[in-house]
C-alpha cells in the first residue's frame, strides 16, 4: 500500500514537471546534426582490404623487418655458440624453438604499445578507419608476420635436425599461443601505460619458466604433438579468438562512448 | 511499427528529414534526462546536442532492433559524465544545485514535498538513482531501464525496490508520507 502510494507520488511529482523547450536550441541541434550528416556523406569510404594494404605500407613492413632481423640474429648467435652439437640435441632445439616463438611475438610489443602510449589510436582512427578495424588490421599484420617467421623456423628446424616434425610444431605453437593469450589478456585488462612493462614482464617470466622447466622437468622437451597437446592448443586458439573479439567489441564501444 | 521505428528506417534509407523529425521527437525526454545529470540547463542542452551528434556519427554501426532509445540514453549518460569530468563539476554539492535553483530554472517549480522527494532522489547512491530517474522521470518500463543500464532485468527490479525502500524511510522520518 505504502509502495503504491510512493509510486504514485513519484509519478505525480515527475509528471508535473513541465520542461520548457528552447526552440532556438532545438533548431541549433538540428542544424549541427545536418552539418554532421553532410560531413559524413562527403567521406570516401574504402574497403577493409585497401585499408589493410595502407597499414602494411605504413607500418607492417617495419614489424616484419624487425621480426626477420631478430630471427636471423637468434639463429646466428645460437648456431655460432653451439655449433653442430646444438642442432643434434632435441632438448636444446625444443628450448630454442620455445624461446624463438616468444621472442618473435615480443617484437610486436612496441607497435601495439606506441599508439596506446601516445593515445594515437583515436587520431589514427579518425584519419583512417574505426579504432576496432585499426586494431584488427594491426593484429592481422603482426599475426601474418609471426606465422611467416615461425613457419621459417619450422622449415629450418625440420631440415637441419633429426627431431620429428610433430615435436617441432608443438614447441613452436604451444608457447606462442600461450604468450599470445597472456598479451591479449593484458591488452584487454590493464591500463595502456602499464601494457609495455606488463607484457615485457610476462614474456620474460615465460622465458624464465621455460628455461627452468628444462632444469626441473626435462621430459617436457621430449614430447610430441599428441592428441592431448592438440586439445590444449585448440583451447588456447579458441581462448585467443574470444579475447580478440572482446577487445574489438570493447574498442568499438569505447569509440561510441558506450562504456 | 512505432513512429520511432519508421523514422529510423527512413534514416537508414538516407532520408535526411527523418533525422530532424527524430530529434524533435526525442529532444524533450533526452533534455529531461540530461537535466538530472548536468549542473545547469546550459550544460544539459550542450549534452543533448552532443548526444544527437554522436548518435548520427555512429548511426552506421547501430543495428536497429527496436532499442534506439536505449542507444541514445547510453550516449547521453556518458556524454554527461564526460562533460562533468571536463568541467570539474564533480565537486558541486546537492545543496549547491538546489540553491542554484536548477529546478526553477528548468521549470521544476514544485511544492515543498516534491522538492523534498527530489532531494532524496539526488541523495540516493548513483546506481539506484539512475533506475528511479529512468523509471519515473523518463517514464520507461523496468525492462527498458534494464536495457539502457545494460543490467539484467532482475537487477533493475531489485535496485528499484531498494531505492523505493530508502526513499520511503526518508519520507517517513520527514513525516512527508
Amino acid at each position: 500500500m505504502m509502495d503504491s502510494n510512493l509510486n504514485r507520488q513519484l509519478k505525480t511529482t515527475f509528471s508535473h514537471t513541465d520542461i520548457p523547450i528552447s526552440e532556438e536550441h532545438l533548431q541549433e541541434t538540428v542544424f549541427s546534426v545536418n552539418i554532421e550528416l553532410n560531413r559524413k556523406s562527403s567521406i570516401n569510404r574504402i574497403p577493409f582490404r585497401s585499408f589493410l594494404i595502407l597499414q602494411i605500407r605504413h607500418m607492417g613492413w617495419k614489424i616484419w623487418a624487425i621480426q626477420g632481423i631478430l630471427l636471423a640474429l637468434i639463429n646466428s648467435v645460437l648456431i655460432v655458440s653451439f655449433g653442430k652439437y646444438y642442432w643434434g640435441t632435441q632438448r636444446y632445439v625444443a628450448e630454442l624453438l620455445c624461446f624463438s616463438s616468444i621472442l618473435v611475438l615480443m617484437t610486436a610489443l612496441p607497435f601495439i604499445h606506441r599508439p596506446l602510449r601516445f593515445k594515437m589510436n583515436e587520431v589514427e582512427a579518425a584519419t583512417w578507419f574505426s579504432s576496432a578495424r585499426l586494431l584488427l588490421a594491426k593484429l592481422l599484420i603482426i599475426g601474418v608476420g609471426d606465422l611467416l617467421i615461425l613457419g621459417g623456423i619450422l622449415y629450418t628446424t625440420i631440415l637441419k635436425t633429426s627431431i620429428n616434425a610433430s615435436g617441432v610444431i608443438l614447441y613452436i605453437i604451444f608457447p606462442f599461443l600461450l604468450a599470445c593469450g597472456g598479451l591479449l589478456f593484458l591488452l584487454e585488462h590493464i591500463p595502456a601505460r602499464f601494457f609495455l612493462p606488463g607484457s615485457t614482464g610476462m614474456c620474460v617470466a615465460l622465458l624464465l619458466m621455460l628455461f627452468m622447466t628444462d632444469r626441473i622437468y626435462p621430459a617436457f622437451y621430449h614430447q610430441t604433438f599428441s592428441l592431448a597437446w592438440g586439445i590444449v592448443c585448440l583451447g588456447l586458439v579458441v581462448c585467443n579468438i574470444f579475447q580478440i573479439s572482446r577487445i574489438i567489441k570493447r574498442s568499438a564501444f569505447a569509440e561510441m562512448q558506450l562504456t | 511499427m512505432t513512429r520511432e521505428d519508421k523514422l529510423i528506417k527512413r534514416m537508414e534509407s538516407g532520408d535526411r528529414s527523418a533525422a530532424e523529425e527524430l530529434i524533435r521527437l526525442l529532444y524533450p525526454e533526452i533534455l529531461r534526462y540530461c537535466l538530472w545529470h548536468a549542473p545547469n540547463r546550459s550544460m544539459a542542452e550542450d549534452a543533448v546536442q552532443e548526444t544527437f551528434l554522436k548518435a548520427v556519427r555512429y548511426f552506421d554501426r547501430y543495428i536497429h532492433k527496436g532499442k534506439f532509445k536505449a542507444f541514445l540514453y547510453q550516449i547521453a549518460a556518458n556524454t554527461c559524465i564526460d562533460m562533468r569530468r571536463k568541467k570539474s563539476f564533480s565537486d558541486i554539492s546537492i545543496e549547491d544545485l538546489t540553491h542554484e535553483s536548477i529546478y526553477h530554472e528548468t521549470g521544476f517549480d514544485k511544492t515543498e514535498s516534491d522538492l523534498a522527494l527530489r532531494q532524496y532522489i539526488e541523495l540516493l547512491p548513483e546506481e539506484l538513482r539512475e533506475v528511479v530517474i529512468l523509471r519515473f522521470s523518463q517514464d520507461l518500463t523496468i525492462r527498458e531501464t534494464a536495457e539502457i543500464l545494460d543490467i539484467p532485468l532482475r537487477t533493475a527490479q531489485s535496485r528499484l525496490r531498494s531505492a523505493l525502500k530508502q526513499l520511503k524511510s526518508k519520507l517517513k522520518e520527514d513525516g512527508t508520507v
